[in-house]
Parts: C-alpha cells; structure tokens; sequence
C-alpha cells in the first residue's frame, strides 16, 4: 500500500518483511540490552564470582596453594540468584512494564517470544557465568592454585558454571512465564531454588534427603564439584536433572502462554 | 474483507464483557466504536487482535484470523494502551524492539517518529512521557508497519489541541487510501468530525450499528444526543444516582 498519510514511499521500507524467529530474537536482544538494569546484573554477577576468588586467595597465608580449584568458585553459590533474577525479569516486566500487548501484537504466535528470551538469556547467563570462571581459575593460577593438575575438570568447571547458571536462569524464565506476577516470580524460584533444599534437610527421612538431590541446585551444583562415587548422580547426570527442571518449566510456560490471554 | 466480528463472546470468570456481538468494520471509511463505560469495546479490539481469546465466536481481518498474518504489523496497526513502552527505555529504542521483530529497516523507526512528532523525545525514557506523548509513541508503533487497517482504543485521549487536529487529518487520509480505520472515543463531538460510520454497543451486546449520517443529520439530532438516546438502557455506572433519587 502506498502510503501519503503514513510517511513517503512507505512500501518499500516495510515491503518483504515478516516475523522470523531469528528477528524476534534479535528484538529480545534489542530489549534486553536496552534496559541498563540488566546489564548491571550481569556485571554483578561475574563480579560476585572473580571478587570472591579473589578474597580467597587473599585470605589464604600460602598464596593459595591450599586451594583447590573448586574452592575458587565459591562465589558461584553467592551468584546464582541474580541470574535467576535476570530471567524472570526478562518475562514478568512485559506484563508490569505494559509492553506485553505491542510483543505479542507483533508476534501472535506467542511462542517465538519465549524461545528469544531464553536464547538472549540463556547464552548472556551462560558466557558471563563461563567467563567469570575462567577470570576466577585464571587468578587462582597465577597466584599458585595448581588449576592445570586436572585440566578435565577445569574445562568442566569453566563450561559447567556457564551451564549451571544458563539453566538456572532458563528455569526462573519458564517459572515467570507461568506465574507472571513478577514478587510471585521471585517467591516461587527461590521456593525451589533455595529454601526446598534446605527444607529437605530438616526432615529426618532418608528417603526425603534422597529425593532432595534430585532438586535442580542440589543436582545442577555436582556439575561444579569432584566426581564423587558416594552420590548417586555423576556431575553430568546431575547437570542433566538441572536440565529436565528446566525443560519442565519452560513446556508449563509455553501452554501458559498459549490457553492464558495476553 | 475489513474486519468481521462474528458471534464474539468473551467471559471473565462469572462476567460476560462481550456477548455474541457481530459486526463489519468496512474499509475505506472511519468507524467509530462507542459504548458506555465496561461497554465491552476493549474487550472486542483485543480479541479482534488475539490478545484476548473468545470464550465463543471469531474476528477475521481481510479474511484471516489475526493469529495468522505472517507479517501482523504490515496488516494492522494497533493502538490499546497509552502506556505500552518500558519506563526505563528510550522512545526510539522502544520502536526498535517492535521493527526487529519484522525486520523493518532502522529509516522506518526514524519515519515514524518524525510523523508522530516525537523528535525531541526519541532518546528520552518512556517513563518521563506525559500522557499525550505516550499516546503519539503508540500511535508510532501502530504505524511503523504501514497498515492496512488501524484498529485504535482512544487514541484522542491526552492528546493536546494540535495533536487532536493531526490525527483526525491523519485517519481521515487512511480511510482515503481505502484503509480500514476503527477506532474508540468516548469524546463524541470529535469523533463526529471524522467517522463515517458508527458501530455502538452496550453491556457487550450492539446497540447500532449505522452511518453517522442516519443517526445525526437524518434524525436532526447531534452525536451526543443519538448517543444518549440508545445507550440509555445501557449503561452500568452512573454518577449521582442519588441525587436523581431526590428529585
Ligand atoms: N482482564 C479482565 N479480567 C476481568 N474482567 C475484565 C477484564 N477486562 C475487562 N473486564 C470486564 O469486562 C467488561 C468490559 O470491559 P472493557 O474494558 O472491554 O469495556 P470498555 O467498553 O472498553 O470500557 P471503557 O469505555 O471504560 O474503556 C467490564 O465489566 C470489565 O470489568
Ligand atoms: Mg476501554
């Protein structure tokens, strides 16, 4: 349609176009890295898990010779909420920012949205969370910590962290989308993120304590230490149950988004 | 072809807002959409655009579910809510969220925003708009894919005198074009100036549905009044009902 009203020779500035998945990615690219917030949360987090190792190293009177490389990603544990944060913010703001109804206006096949969230942030989680420790292995290295002993099981903590909180943030995504509320969001992952594990604890039933490995930090975290023959799961098993929580979570939030009204 | 409204219903857990309401908006025409207060008219455009799913019944456009369209923002242009952008990004970037999603190319984006005179405020937060410039940011977005058919829930609202003038040129010079334009006002005189054809409803259901021309000239009446007449019966909230006990 030529267009006077609307602004020149308007056909050929929107003549081919169509809605892709890889355009609602980059629109969720787009979004996400226009809100200064996000990029603050990132920062924060690769910055929880370099500065911790860095107080570690720090703190220890041999330099850090006494230290694993496990020890160095403490920080991880600390860290592992603000990706949470970041993806539940990434759904739930569409509905407290009001922009919700201009996304799916423009997308209303619905389910492209969510697959854009998760692999805007699901990979900005992930090579934060490898970087960082990288950076935190890095220094750990050079102040002593004999990293290259085992360099299997540093690739698997680089990449493993990455993984651990790429995950951890897809799940809080599918929990947003499900829940949307965004407090409620919030109350619902740390319910299973944190307090669940910790609840299981209290309980004195073996069976209770079994069971609570399979929940996705207790499991998702095995990717981050030694093989230990006394646990059931193998770190990539336990990555794997990480995984299935996930794949559960977003399989809820895209029926959610299908049957609910925008 | 236009839209076609088809026996749409929607309820609310115990509340029907829209009750087998059929109608055709026709292209090439302005149509007004008029309606007391809970009326249903949200309700109907949001359902048109598939946001809201119909307990029962259907909206086409062109012929199509809305569901359907490959490329939804080149079809139509939606205006709902004057607050539709985050608060804490800017205007232009706002814009370009939206034209990503269709690969519009960033000259649209910048088009848009000189049609709507946002110039000034592209690289300000939305959060600082008042409530007019929200309404041009979303009068933007509706127009970054140069629709065929504007369905707009009061875009007069907030609008300043200027701004008013402007958009009343601007449905017009769509409907010229032979584009379909529906929009919804409780501001009647205004909306006298430029619909052609009206469309009312009441409590969910239609009322009218007529040429401005048979309801105003014809019957020597204005807008307002014709309004008043047939949604008498219609509507829900009244204020000083207790006053009109008294007297
Ligand atoms: N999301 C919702 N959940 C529950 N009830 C709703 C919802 N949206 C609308 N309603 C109800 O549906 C009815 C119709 O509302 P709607 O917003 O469509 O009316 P309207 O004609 O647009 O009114 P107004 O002129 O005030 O904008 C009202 O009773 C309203 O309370
Ligand atoms: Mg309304």
């Amino acid at each position: 349609m030529s267009a006077a009203a609307t602004g020149a020779a308007t056909s050929t500035a929107t003549g081919a176009s169509s809605v892709s998945v890889a355009r609602v990615v980059r629109a969720e690219w787009t979004k996400f890295r226009t809100l200064p917030s996000n990029l603050i949360t990132v920062a924060i987090t690769f910055v929880t898990i370099v500065g911790l190792a860095g107080v570690l190293l720090a703190a220890s009177d041999d330099g850090g010779t006494a230290l694993a490389p496990v020890d160095l990603l403490a920080g991880v544990s600390w860290a592992q909420f603000l990706p949470a944060v970041l993806g539940i913010v990434a759904i739930c703001s569409e509905w407290a920012a009001g922009t919700s109804r201009v996304t799916f206006l423009a997308v209303p096949t619905r389910w492209p949205v969510l697959a854009g969230k998760v692999a805007v942030v699901g990979v900005v989680t992930f090579v934060a969370g490898a970087a960082a420790a990288a950076g935190a292995l890095a220094m750990g290295a050079a102040a002593g910590v004999d990293v290259g002993a085992d360099p299997a099981l540093a690739i698997r903590l680089v990449s493993g962290t990455g993984l651990y909180l790429g995950t951890i943030a897809v799940f809080a995504l599918g929990v947003g989308a499900i829940v949307r509320n965004l407090v409620g969001s919030i109350l619902t992952a740390v319910g299973f993120l944190w307090i669940a594990p910790f609840a299981a604890v209290m309980i004195p039933v073996p069976e209770v304590h079994e069971l609570a490995g399979y929940l996705p930090t207790s499991a998702g975290a095995l990717l981050l230490t030694p093989d230990n023959p006394a646990v059931e799961l193998t770190p990539w098993g336990g990555y794997a149950v990480l995984l299935a929580w996930a794949a559960a979570a977003l399989a809820g939030a895209l029926l959610t988004l299908r049957v609910r009204d925008v | 072809m236009g839209i076609q409204v088809q026996s749409l219903s929607k309820r609310y857990g115990r509340t029907w807002a829209v009750r087998d309401l059929s109608f055709e908006v026709q292209p090439g025409r302005v149509t007004g959409f008029l309606g007391p207060n809970g009326a249903g008219k949200s309700t109907t455009m949001r359902s048109i655009v598939g946001l809201d799913r119909p307990t029962t019944g259907a909206a086409l456009i062109d012929g199509a579910p809305y569901a359907r369209l490959r490329a939804p923002l080149r079809e139509v242009g939606t205006l709902l809510d004057a607050r539709a952008a985050h608060r804490s990004r800017r205007a232009v970037d706002h814009l370009r969220t939206v034209a990503a999603t269709h690969g519009f190319p960033a000259k649209r984006v910048d088009e848009v925003i000189g049609l709507t005179g946002l110039e000034s405020a592209a690289r300000v937060k939305a959060g600082k708009f008042s409530l007019g410039m929200g309404q041009r940011l979303g009068i933007a977005v509706a127009l970054l894919g140069d629709p065929h058919t504007l369905i707009l829930d009061e875009p007069v609202n907030g609008l300043d005198p200027e701004g008013v003038t402007w958009i009343r040129g601007l449905l017009s010079a769509l409907a010229a074009e032979g584009r379909t334009v529906f929009l919804s006002s409780h501001l009647l005189s205004e909306l006298a100036l430029v619909v052609d054809h009206v469309v009312v409803i009441g409590r969910g259901r239609l009322i009218a549905d007529a040429p401005l021309m048979t309801l105003t000239s014809d019957a020597g009446r204005t807008l307002e009044e014709a309004y008043i007449a047939l949604t008498r019966d219609a509507v829900e909230y009244r204020a000083g009902d207790a006053d009109g006990a008294r007297s």
